[in-house]
């Protein structure tokens, strides 16, 4: 399919990289400059906190590698090259690296301070260099409070349109009422709530990474990602976080799809015989999902317009529910016109950039 | 559960507890035949309902009535003491009173038949469900 000739496209998951960890340190507060530099000969301190898998084949698209020592997803005349101009892509949001894993980081106050800087960062040398870009805020959420606060320091700039949460630094789901600054930060300044999957991965994070038990392969942790997804969704529902905050939305970022139907499933039918339990939740579990929830495309377990596990998404309206994502640079990153394909027909401009358009407040300019 | 009549739908009043019955057990499971009726009474109001939950086919007749609770938000929980519903034994379902209307799902609602209480007895017409 040629570029342009879909119609416009929203990303709404695209990394981006420090070139290296380092460059990261002028944007730091002078106090925290000096507690990363350690005096020579040791090395400076990691601004991330571990990542403990390995992929056989890299966690990044070869092509998207520049090959002179900086990260993949760094070179913003790469995504370029490689993502905005061939897919004609009009709006694409920012949602970091390694930045999303920060909640994993054990001090909290240096935490919160990455985050800063990274935000600072991405405004800095992304968004006011290329106005298609958009930005996911960065948050340390271990002190709900200064994410809040980084949220309202950001919302003014209209390019941040979503902040992000991923690793989960108490062990609680995200709709608990510990984060309710949060959400409360997120609903008074009109930006959505995102949650990117694959944030419990890391070392330091005070929730399982899987249910059931540690994974000890990358395969495991990444397949079974969706199982943190099914829990803050949960969460989001169960603590009426939405009845707080009725114009609230949220994202779920790389978490799958095919899940949802059957997961809807459980929890309206559970709502019906447990109401009296959670009787703040007036609406059944399925409309406030549809109501406030949009979901990321990539992965997608879609094959094609005829596959039957694309039925359920049909049945539950899924249609005004689904963002596309490409999670550019990654191995297993998807191609705009292929994920447009796997789609009914009908459902293309909504996923393609409507959904996002409305979510996010874009202007959209349609092409002749 | 006491068993009266053949169950055959009919437009006449079938005898089928005394008032007392369903007056000291709040709800009560009767059996006009094979057709199961869960009586509830609440403040003088007697009704009849068809017996198997439509949820899952739970005793309704062995449910409990309970207020009906609330809550603007989860630190203000609330009990309304003027709204009652009858509670499927089985798995909770809540059905109000005294319409059988499910609380959690607008599309279900209970079978009901009229009721008439005469000389302290209390009679289900099967003929006329709503």
């Amino acid at each position: 399919m040629a570029a342009g000739a879909r119609g416009p496209v929203i990303d709404c998951d695209i990394h981006h990289e420090l070139p290296h960890e380092q460059d990261l340190v002028p944007y730091l507060s002078t106090g925290w400059q000096e507690y990363v530099r350690h005096p020579e000969p040791h090395p400076w301190i990691s601004v991330f906190p571990p990542f403990p898998f390995v992929n056989p084949h890299g966690f990044d698209r070869e092509d998207s590698i520049p090959g002179d020592g900086t990260a993949s997803a760094s070179s913003l005349e790469m995504m370029r090259e490689q993502l905005l101009d061939p897919n004609g892509i009009e709006h694409g949001v920012l949602t970091n690296g390694f930045g999303i894993y920060l909640a994993g980081l054990a001090n909290p106050y240096f935490a919160a301070e990455v985050a800063r800087a990274l935000n600072d960062f991405t405004r800095e040398r992304w968004l006011d260099r290329e106005p298609r870009l958009k930005g996911s805020i960065a948050l340390a959420p271990q002190t709900p409070e200064e994410s809040a606060a980084e949220i309202r320091r950001l919302a003014p700039d209209a390019r941040f349109v979503e902040a992000m949460l991923c690793t989960n630094p108490v062990g609680h789901g995200f709709g608990h009422p510990l984060f309710d600054s949060i959400h409360r930060a997120c609903a008074e300044t009109g930006l959505a709530i995102a949650i990117h999957s694959l944030g419990d991965t890391v070392s330091g994070t005070a929730a399982a990474a899987l249910a059931g038990g540690r994974p000890v392969t990358y395969y495991e942790s990444h397949t079974g990602a969706l199982q943190g997804m099914m829990t803050h969704l949960m969460s989001f529902i169960t603590h009426g976080v939405f009845e707080r905050y009725p114009d609230l939305r949220l994202v779920l970022t790389e978490g799958g799809i095919t899940w949802i139907p059957a997961f809807l499933r459980r929890m309206d039918t559970n709502w019906k015989g447990l109401r009296r339990e959670i009787p703040w939740v007036k609406r059944s579990p399925s409309e406030v999902f549809h109501a406030h929830v949009r979901v990321t495309s990539q992965p997608m377990d879609i094959e094609s317009p005829g596959d039957p596990l694309l039925e359920p998404l049909v049945a539950i309206g899924f249609e005004d529910n689904l963002l596309f994502s490409s999670d550019y640079p990654h191995w297993d990153s998807d191609n705009v016109g292929i994920t447009a394909a796997r789609l009914p027909a009908a459902w293309r401009e909504k996923v393609l950039w409507r959904n996002a358009a409305e979510l996010y407040g874009l202007e959209v300019p349609l092409r002749a | 559960m006491s068993t009266v009549g053949d169950g055959r739908v009919r437009s006449d009043a079938i005898d089928v507890c005394a008032l007392e019955d369903v007056r000291s057990a709040g709800v009560l499971e009767v059996a006009i035949g094979r057709r199961p009726l869960a009586l509830t009474y609440v403040d003088g109001d007697v009704r009849a309902f068809h017996g198997g939950c439509p949820h899952r086919g739970g005793p309704l007749g062995r449910g409990r009535i309970a207020c009906v609770v609330g809550a603007d938000s989860p630190r203000l929980r609330t009990v309304d003491a003027d709204r009652r519903v009858l509670m499927c034994p089985w798995h909770g379902w809540e059905f109000s009173l005294p319409d059988g209307q499910a609380i959690a799902d607008p599309a279900v609602r209970l079978i009901s038949y009229p009721v008439e209480l005469r000389d302290g007895r209390v009679l289900v017409t099967l003929g006329h469900s709503r």
